[in-house]
């Protein structure tokens, strides 16, 4: 056991749940608290929240891992598709979204197409979010287990159990301000390495990456078939559209100006945490000690390891817990949303007073952690890869319907179902026939899925006044001062 | 809150897509995979060049949506 990285790290987690616990009373007053914060995020939290929900364990140490075991491409590819997932919210989707007034992705497919199209979306998310724990609960575990020195599936239990009990207690409001903290501790912990790395080199990047290269001379090299980098690029650069974790982020905002600008600042942060995650993966590639690690995604625990004192690696580590945390929370609310806001109540009991609403959600939040937590204790692939699997799958489903949704007043509720059932079942015929290079399912099943919408629509076509009046107000111009 | 809506080829959020989607399209398409630079890739800067592009494009396309709503709340 390591004292002064444990005594740091659970520091960190008492004072995550004291967060819930604060928030807990708020969070409940209503489903609006619980869901969205009230409304009321400013750009400032905001950046910091949305870039903490869609940075999370993949985006450390799965980017690195992927990176030092695949090649310097891979990592790139990553940042190159990650890095645009939040301009691409701006430019298609945070405005419009915010415009519509909704608490959830399954609520906007019920407001602009219906019911069917809900539920329909609802069990997908409830599915994908589930699944997405899995990763965050994986590289819980394996840091657990090297910071506490206890076996990695006891620490998947305790940490899953951590995480979820202040998202339980304090809702959307817990996890904005835990985000806060969370984005911030791993903005600071990933550049304090790469400087450490730096500093110890002599500010020698060109030195490290010739060290890299003598040490693994394919590390500069495309090593994988072009479809892979070409599965993950799509999948991660529509993910802020199609992840519903990072599409509450703009419900939250005051308003479609603060939904924008937190996004926009949010990108920024990413690059930078992606250009000190170059360095690091460098440097985990010149240590040479990739083909003796079980899990190649631990490279980046050894890089800690190696280059910084044990109080700098208590901080980075819980960073590295931080942003499994804040992305988990988010998972969770998304698929607490998706049961008792979505099912639950849009379907099941819509009399369902408030304080029932978020007292399932909460309820389903231990239950979907406990079924990561099952899978997580014999995880089926690199962190990077299962993250990869699930924006593949949002993609084929949710990315058509939504972006079309927004834009063409012509799409119909028909062709919406059509295509969110089309592509889901593609990608996961594709998935398990495993006919493709791995990552790259998204290819066949999103066309497909636009195709779908398209078509569809335009045989069942037109739509009605109501929906095409609720095109326009999503793209009605707003007043310039409101909610600033 | 007026409902008119812009044309779309004055629509900020369309035209700054386009531009991902050219960049993309060039890079996806082009994929020199085999070029190598001082024992690099060349894919690797191409890639970073875009992720750059992402950035700036996003501050871009802010403030030019925030002008542009100014202007209308005016008319």
């Amino acid at each position: 056991m390591r004292v002064t990285e444990s005594v740091l790290v659970g520091l960190y987690l008492v004072g995550m749940t004291v967060v819930g616990i604060y928030f807990y009373k708020r969070a409940r007053s209503s489903e609006d608290d619980y869901f969205t914060a009230g409304r009321s995020i400013g750009t400032f939290v905001g950046a910091f929240a949305i870039f903490a929900a869609i940075a999370s364990s993949s985006s450390l140490m799965g980017a690195v891992g992927g990176g030092v075991a695949l090649g310097l491409p891979y990592f790139v590819t990553y940042a190159f598709g990650v890095v645009g997932a939040l301009p691409l919210v701006i430019f298609l989707v945070a405005g419009q979204l915010s415009k519509s007034g909704v608490r959830t992705v399954p609520d906007f497919f019920r407001q602009r197409f219906g019911v069917s199209v809900q539920i329909v979306a609802a069990v997908i998310v409830v599915l994908a979010m589930t699944f997405y724990l899995v990763p965050q609960l994986t590289a819980a575990g394996l840091i657990g287990s090297y910071v506490l020195g206890i076996n990695y599936g006891t620490a998947v239990v305790v940490l899953g159990l951590g995480f979820t009990l202040y998202a339980a207690l304090g809702g959307m409001w817990a996890i904005t301000y835990t985000d806060l903290v969370q984005g911030m501790i791993m903005l600071v912990g990933i550049v304090v390495l790469a400087g450490a790395i730096l500093f110890s080199r002599g500010w020698d990047f060109a030195g490290l990456l010739d060290e890299a290269l003598t040490v693994d001379p394919a590390f500069g090299e495309v090593t994988q078939p072009w479809m892979s980098y070409f599965g993950i690029f799509i999948a991660f650069i529509w993910f802020g559209i199609i992840s519903p974790s990072v599409v509450m982020r703009n419900f939250a905002s005051r308003s479609p100006f603060v939904a924008r600008r937190s996004s926009m600042w949010a990108t920024l942060i990413y690059a930078v945490l992606f250009a000190a995650g170059a360095v690091v993966a460098t440097a985990g590639a010149a240590m040479g000690r990739i083909d003796e690690l079980d899990n190649r995604d631990f490279i980046f625990i050894l890089a800690i390891e190696q280059y910084l004192p044990s109080i700098l690696a208590g901080i980075i580590l819980a960073g590295l817990l931080a942003a499994i945390m804040s992305s988990a929370d988010a998972m969770l609310l998304a698929i607490s949303a998706g049961v008792a806001h979505d099912l639950y109540k849009g379907v099941i009991n819509r009399q369902a007073a408030e304080r029932l609403v978020t007292g399932v959600g909460l309820a389903v939040m231990f239950l979907a952690v406990g079924l990561g937590i099952v899978f997580a204790l014999d995880p089926p692939g690199l962190i990077a890869v299962m993250v990869g699997w699930v924006g593949g799958f949002l993609l084929s489903s949710f990315g058509a319907p939504l972006v079309l949704g927004i834009w063409w007043r012509g799409a119909t509720t028909a062709g919406a179902l059509a295509g969110m059932v089309g592509g889901a079942a593609t990608f996961v015929v594709l998935m398990i026939g495993g006919w493709f290079p791995t990552n790259a399912e998204p290819i066949i099943a999103t066309p497909l899925s636009l195709a779908l919408v398209i078509v569809v629509s335009l045989v069942t076509g037109p739509t009605t006044p109501r929906q095409q009046d609720l095109v326009a107000r999503y793209h009605a111009a707003e007043p310039e001062t409101v909610g600033r | 809150m007026s409902t008119t809506r812009r044309r779309l080829r004055n629509e900020p959020g369309l035209i700054s897509f386009v531009v991902v989607i050219l960049y993309s399209v060039f890079v996806w398409t082009w994929w020199p995979a085999d070029v190598l630079i001082g024992r690099i890739s060349l894919v690797i800067p191409l890639m970073s060049l875009g992720v750059a592009l992402w950035v700036v494009l996003s501050f871009v396309f802010v403030f030019w949506v925030e002008r542009l709503e100014s202007q209308e709340s005016v008319r």
